[in-house]
């Protein structure tokens, strides 16, 4: 079942255009990786999708529902949680704060409890540290805490940008991980963009390279990680 | 030693209303980082509501609390609405014209509408006075200083337990990530806005059985609270609260021994010369607040 889909998008910052004629979709349940270098559009098509940044052209839908008619701080009602780049995690609110903040468009203060534990028992790490500030965690704690508080208003889809972002490679690979392991579990979709290409492709189903605003290549995971030109474009080999 | 100890005494019982207005200021600044030139205005205007009010209902100062909250409240939404939220995110420099122009049309426009001969808001307990041991207070003072811990003390609360409080810092740290989560976040600067506002009214409101109303009668205020709340550290109510007890202390102590003229001089100076040393305020971090 089709979950997101983006036909046609550019968008531009002022006058210099960044995004052409993007399309891409996300099923139900599936891992989407875009993958491209510096300065491709990445952040600016996940800002798109949680409508921080408004289109010149083109059509985004979820579940059916047009998304650029839902204003950005409706857009979590309708199933969509998003995970800047750079985390966004509130450092001057503690952890659980950031958390139960997560929970915000939830109407039932019970689920809300229930999901905090939930995350609590993912991420038995957070709980040690819940009335700490998350400005004091360690880089990789606070990816757990955003992956956490993300998944606290019961999503269908979560949109990453770089979850690698910074962190060791060691701590990426977990991050990973625990990304594949949600998904799966939880029956949500994710979308990851990254430059980290063997690692997101690695987890993914389906796989987009973005080059200069456009899609250049779409596929299946495996064959985009085995394709010669993508291997020799972005690790050189 | 006698004029030391009531000194001290007053000022603490003056310093309560400028924490008040400061820690006003601070909400709607550590919120949306704009600094509220206006707040002498809405000072000044919630003692013309009271009056407005008592003209009809005969109240007095303390029975016109809610009366005023909900006009002044109601004065904050259109402002907000029609001069604030316009230039929300443009420079900081359309934000600062934009206070300052509504305090001068606020300020002409009870003129306008009472006439320019100072009113007075009758109280039975203006000249009344507790003696406790060989030193005194003012009546309206103390309760002006009691009323104005409550209030503080409850936004503090606001702020840092609720849920809208969460909410608001949420949004005074990241506006884009609080939208992100299902905030709305120019509800909370509409909110922020209402509740500065509305304390900084009460604060004027309850001066009235020792003020003249007339129309520049909070512009004193506005100054020295906006000191309070550069020295407290931008942004910091705790600091807020105490440099605009300080303050008061510091403006009592100079009027004892010098004259009260010299009051407000007497904070203009200590003022500098914190400045001087510590640029960030006594409580600011170097780092600041967003
Ligand atoms: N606020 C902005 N104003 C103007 N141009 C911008 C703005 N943000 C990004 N850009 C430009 O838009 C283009 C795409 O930026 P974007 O942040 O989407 O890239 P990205 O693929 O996420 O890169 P990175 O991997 O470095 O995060 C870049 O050329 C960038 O310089
Ligand atoms: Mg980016």
């Amino acid at each position: 079942m089709r979950l997101l889909e983006i036909s046609g998008v550019s968008a531009a910052y002022g006058d210099l255009k960044v995004l052409h004629d993007v399309s891409l979709h996300v099923d139900e349940g599936e891992i989407v990786s875009l993958v491209g270098s510096n300065g491709a559009g990445k952040t600016m098509l996940l800002r798109i999708i949680s409508g921080l940044v408004p289109v010149t052209e083109g059509q985004i839908t979820l579940g059916g529902k047009n998304l650029l008619k839902v204003r950005p701080y409706e857009r979590v009602s309708v199933g969509l949680s998003h995970i800047p780049q750079g985390r966004g995690t509130l450092a001057k609110l503690t952890v659980k704060e950031n958390l139960i903040l997560g929970a915000y468009s939830l109407k039932s203060s019970q689920q809300r409890e229930e999901n905090i534990e939930r995350a609590y028992g993912m991420f038995p790490k957070l709980r040690e540290r819940k009335n700490q500030i998350a400005g004091s965690l360690s880089g990789g704690e606070q990816q757990m805490l955003a992956i956490a508080r993300a998944l606290m208003c019961d999503p269908k889809i979560i949109a990453m940008d770089e979850p690698s972002l910074g962190l060791a490679p060691i701590v990426v690979e977990n991050v990973f991980e625990i990304i594949q392991r949600v998904s799966s579990e939880r029956k949500i979709a994710i979308l990851i963009v990254e430059q980290n290409l063997v690692q997101s492709l690695s987890i993914a189903h389906r796989g987009y390279v973005l080059e200069n605003g456009r899609i250049v290549r779409e596929g299946e995971a495996k064959a985009l990680l085995e394709d010669k030109d993508i291997r020799s474009a972005y690790l050189g080999i | 030693m006698w004029i030391f100890t009531q000194s001290i005494i007053n000022g603490i019982l003056a310093g309560g209303v400028y924490a008040l207005i400061a820690v006003g200021i601070t909400v709607i600044f550590g919120v949306m980082r704009l600094v509220n030139f206006a707040s002498g205005a809405f000072f000044t205007l919630s003692m013309y509501l009271g009056y407005f009010v008592y003209s009809f209902t005969g109240w007095n100062c303390y029975q016109l609390i809610p009366a005023v909250a909900i006009l002044s409240a109601a004065v904050a939404y259109v402002t907000f609405k029609f001069t604030i939220s316009p230039v929300l995110g443009k420079s900081s420099d359309a934000t600062i014209l934009v206070t300052v122009g509504l305090s001068f049309f606020l300020q002409n426009l009870v003129i306008v509408l009472f006439g320019g001969t100072a009113l007075t808001l009758p109280s039975e307990i203006s000249n009344v006075s507790i003696r406790i041991g060989e030193y005194t207070l003012g009546l309206p003072r103390t309760i002006a200083f009691m009323v104005a811990i409550v209030l503080v003390l409850g936004v503090s609360l606001l702020v840092n337990k609720s849920n809208f409080g969460r909410s608001m810092r949420a949004t005074a740290e990241n506006p884009e990530v609080a939208e992100m989560l299902g905030i709305k976040s120019r509800r909370v600067y509409t909110l922020a806005w209402i509740i500065g506002i509305v304390m900084t009214s009460i604060g004027g409101l309850l001066l009235t059985p020792i003020y003249y109303v007339n129309n520049t009668v909070g512009a004193p205020f506005r100054t020295v609270s906006l000191m309070a709340v550069v020295l407290g550290g931008l942004g910091d109510i705790r600091g807020a609260f105490i440099c605009g007890l300080l303050l008061g202390i510091i403006e009592s102590v100079f009027s004892a021994y010098f004259s009260a003229y010299i009051g407000l001089l007497g904070i203009f100076i200590v003022y500098l010369i914190i400045f001087l040393f510590k640029p960030q305020g006594i409580f600011g971090r170097k780092e600041r607040v967003g």
